[in-house]
């Protein structure tokens, strides 16, 4: 009863499959040749079973002469669907098709006729054949088909990629059990536990052949089946380690002690004995078993955790954008069995960073073809016929995974085929999606870090280039300032020669030497004098100061009567006072004056600069001049009853061509250039200013000076360290 | 003015209007003048004629002042006996330098009038008479 269950379920299960890998699409050769396939494995089941239930030999060797028939079609049907799987159609030469059907057909016919099985011999239950003259024909057709679809297969999974490898192993595996089934049970049993109880299970064995393949064609993909396998294989292979080691075991102790025959006390003794070892080893073994099946079936196997845990560390210690594509990258790609991987990072729309593991593509996505694939996890196995499959496999790119932060697309990481050929699990599908965000929120920020990074070094060059630019400015601006002051130079000795015969013949008229002039020529040509005069001494103001930034302001001291110079200058500036009705006296200092190294002309410019300001800044009252020795300093004062100076002035009074208001409203011509230059003679002859005022009073404007000569620190042309201010009082 | 010189002058001037100022003004003052406009004649005539005072410009053509100088100094000239006044419109200091250099007088045309250069002459040509 228990065989016929089993070959009529088997029979059922393999026309129901047969049928539906038919009616799916009998288009295709390769659901035709399953279909025949199922048939003739279907009806050798059946020929098989009524062969060993025959009542006389002559009908048994009918049986099995057809049993062998079938067998040879099982052959063929087995060769052409390993050679053609996974492929739709018919991959075999036409040649050689016509072939191996020809010798098919031969020993079909050959299997029917007494060449094969001559007779059989039946002795009680057990039927022997008797072989014939073409047994070895049959078992060069049986092996060489056999053989040569396993190599093909073999050959083809080794080659395969993806989904076909997937289904390739599929069959494979369909292949493996189905044989490892038919070994144990027909065998295996029969020999090690001397039962052939599990030979009629023969049937229910191809199922799993014809349904592996079956299952690979129509549901391909589902990737809990290799789950499913793996556990019945580790479980049929526990069970065959310890049947046959039990077995082996009863049958070796029964044969060592009680010499082969039947029960007897002392065996059921050692089947409890060996019972409990069973129920010992069981565990151990079942161990044992589950780690090899494991090594075959999850070689690829790796901890989400763990690799999650090492990506995080990775973008929490690495600022770097290089560095971060570059280590995540190698990790995921290492943890999932990736031979190639790819980052693609953007950046305003535009590619930014390519970040490559394993060998380097042998050309670059494109940004409008990553765009297609902007729909979070895409894996090409699973996608019906698109575009975006199309571009994945131009690039061999069998998974692409988008980075995306809340607000932008930040890039892509695109995988290659798994190592094993494999296709990708549902653990490795998860695993790149958390990943993805981590990795998009990473890569924004690194990408972030790395803008500023690079905008500081911009900034840097772009000091460092305006520097540069100055600098030139600078050089250009000397080179200017110094043609301006050669300009003033040579200009003002131009000047001069007209002027000295202006203010010589003037003079000379002034003097009488052309004899008498009346009162009022008299009086202009005084006015046109003076006019001469002070542009002389603004020409001399200018070359000065010309020759103060051209650094040829040079100081030349000798011993001078300093008390005579003043008072030559009083009586030359005395009628200007005069004139404007104001006193000029000189304080001369209390005993003997020595005499004072300085530079004569130049001091005296400075002298005759300060009288000839407080006369002109002055409207009522006048002039002291006062002269003082002090600590060894010769001391001159300039005191006014004149305009005095603003209190904002009194800080810019001493710097180039700085003008108080109120002196320009009074004297709209002055340079301002005098105060200047005469703080220049002071200090470069190691003196100090004497300046002090309150507006509307008067002023104080003097020096002191070494009697003997400069001081040390003030050497000739020696740059000003106070320029712009000067101490009111000194 | 005194009247009553018997020194001579040589003016070495290339603008006639400048030296017929000083001509003027020192003539008017008892002494006489010669006045050259260039200066190797006015190189040749200090040789020649052995004047009291050389009034010398700098920038005239063929020689300039300070190149009269100079030859004169090469002559064994004796500025000591024979004072020279540099009177000059240019104030760099290498000439005011190379003047003193020869124990010149340098004065600035411009800032001084014609009776001015008058009296530094006098005072010179006593300071010499002295020597």
């Amino acid at each position: 009863m228990f065989e016929q269950g089993v070959l009529v379920a088997a029979v059922l299960g393999n026309i129901t499959i047969a049928s539906f890998a038919y009616l799916k699409n009998p288009q295709r050769a390769l659901n035709r040749l399953l279909a025949l396939a199922a048939v003739v494995i279907s009806a050798w089941s059946v020929v098989n079973y009524l062969s060993l239930h025959q009542p006389d030999p002559s009908a048994t060797l009918a049986y099995v002469r057809v049993v062998m028939f079938f067998a040879v079609l099982i052959n063929y049907c087995v060769f052409l669907l390993l050679k053609t799987f996974p492929s739709p159609n018919l991959t075999i030469t036409r040649k050689a098709f016509w072939g191996v059907t020809g010798f098919t057909a031969l020993v079909a016919g050959l299997a029917l006729s007494p060449f094969l099985f001559a007779s059989v011999t039946v002795k009680g239950a057990s039927i022997q054949p008797n072989p014939g003259p073409a047994i070895p024909l049959f078992l060069i057709h049986t092996a060489g088909l056999l053989g040569a679809g396993f190599v093909s297969m073999v050959r083809k999974f080794r080659r395969a990629r993806g989904q076909d490898k997937e289904q390739l192993r599929l069959v494979f595996y369909g292949v493996l059990v189905t044989l490892f089934l038919i070994i144990m049970s027909n065998f295996v049993a029969p020999l090690a536990l001397r039962t052939s109880a599990f030979v009629g299970m023969g049937p229910a064995y191809t199922f799993v052949f014809i349904g592996s393949i079956a299952y690979a064609i129509i549901r391909h993909g589902l990737l809990d089946i290799r789950a499913a396998v793996a556990k019945s294989v580790a479980y049929v292979l526990l069970m065959g380690v310890l049947g046959g080691l039990y077995g082996l075991a009863v049958f070796s102790i029964s044969a060592l002690f009680f010499g082969g025959t039947g029960m007897n006390a002392g065996l059921q003794a050692v089947d409890v004995a060996l019972a409990v070892l069973l129920a010992f080893t069981f565990q151990p073994l079942e161990r044992l078993v589950q780690r090899l099946t494991d090594r075959v079936f999850y070689r690829d196997h790796y901890d989400s955790q763990q690799v999650l845990n090492r990506l995080s560390t990775i973008l929490v210690l690495e600022m770097n954008i290089d560095r971060i594509l570059r280590d995540s990258l190698k990790l995921l790609c290492q943890s999932l069995h990736v031979g190639f991987g790819q980052f693609m990072v953007f950046k305003d729309g535009r590619i930014y960073k390519v970040e490559h593991f394993g060998p380097l593509p042998h050309r670059l996505m494109i940004v409008p073809n990553l765009l297609k694939l902007d729909r979070g996890i895409l894996v090409a196995d699973q996608l019906g016929e698109s575009e975006a499959r199309k571009i994945m496999a131009s690039h061999d790119i069998r998974l692409s995974a988008t980075l995306k932060t809340k607000d932008e697309l930040v890039g892509f990481l695109l995988l290659g085929d798994k190592l094993s050929g494999g296709i990708y699990s549902a653990q490795d599908i998860e695993l790149v999606q958390i990943a993805a965000k981590e990795l998009a929120v990473a890569i924004s920020n690194a990408r972030a870090y790395e803008e500023i990074r690079e905008f500081n070094a911009t900034l840097q060059d772009k000091v460092k280039h305006a520097t540069g630019r100055l600098r030139t400015a600078n050089r250009h601006l000397k080179e200017l300032d110094k043609a301006k002051d050669e300009f003033i130079s040579m200009a003002s000795h131009q000047l001069r020669t007209p002027l000295t015969t202006i203010k010589g013949y003037l003079s000379m008229m002034l003097e009488g030497d052309t004899g008498d002039i009346t009162e009022t020529q008299r009086e202009f040509i005084t006015h046109a004098y003076e006019g001469s005069e002070r542009m002389v001494a603004l020409i001399s103001d200018l070359l000065n100061v010309s020759r103060l930034s051209a650094g040829r302001f040079l100081i030349e001291q000798k011993p001078t009567d300093v008390v005579a110079m003043i008072a030559d200058e009083i009586r030359q500036l005395m009628p200007h006072a005069t004139a404007k009705g104001l006193y000029l006296k000189l304080d001369p200092p209390k005993g003997r004056m020595p005499l004072v190294d300085l530079d004569e002309n130049k001091t005296r410019q400075v002298i005759m600069n300060f009288i000839d300001n407080a006369i002109y800044y002055t409207q009522q009252g006048g002039v002291t001049v006062r002269l003082r020795l002090d600590n060894g300093n010769f001391r001159v004062e300039v005191t006014d009853t004149g305009i005095g100076v603003p209190e904002d002035a009194k800080s810019h009074l001493f710097t180039k061509f700085f003008r108080a208001g109120n002196a320009q409203n009074v004297r709209p011509d002055g340079t301002g250039l005098g105060l200047y230059l005469a703080r220049r003679v002071v200090y470069d002859q190691g003196g100090t200013i004497i300046f002090e005022s309150s507006e509307g009073r008067g002023s104080t404007f003097g020096f002191e000076l070494p009697i003997n000569g400069t001081p040390a620190h003030a050497a000739k042309s020696a740059p000003q360290p106070t320029e712009e201010k000067v101490p009111t009082h000194v | 003015m005194s009247d009553t010189t018997d020194k001579t002058i040589l003016i070495a001037e290339d603008d006639p209007f400048i030296s017929r100022m000083y001509e003027i003004k020192l003539t008017a003052a008892g002494y006489k003048v010669m006045v050259k406009n260039n200066g190797r004649e006015a190189y040749e005539t200090a040789k020649a004629d052995r004047p009291d005072l050389l009034l010398l410009d700098i920038n005239m053509p063929e020689l300039s002042g300070l190149e009269v100088l100079a030859a004169l100094a090469s002559d064994g000239f004796d500025f000591a006996k024979t004072p020279a006044v540099v009177l000059t419109n240019s104030s760099q200091d290498a000439d005011r330098q190379k003047a003193l250099s020869f124990g010149a007088e340098y004065l600035v045309k411009a800032e001084l009038t014609p009776k001015q250069v008058l009296e530094i002459i006098s005072s010179k040509l006593q300071a010499a008479e002295q020597a």
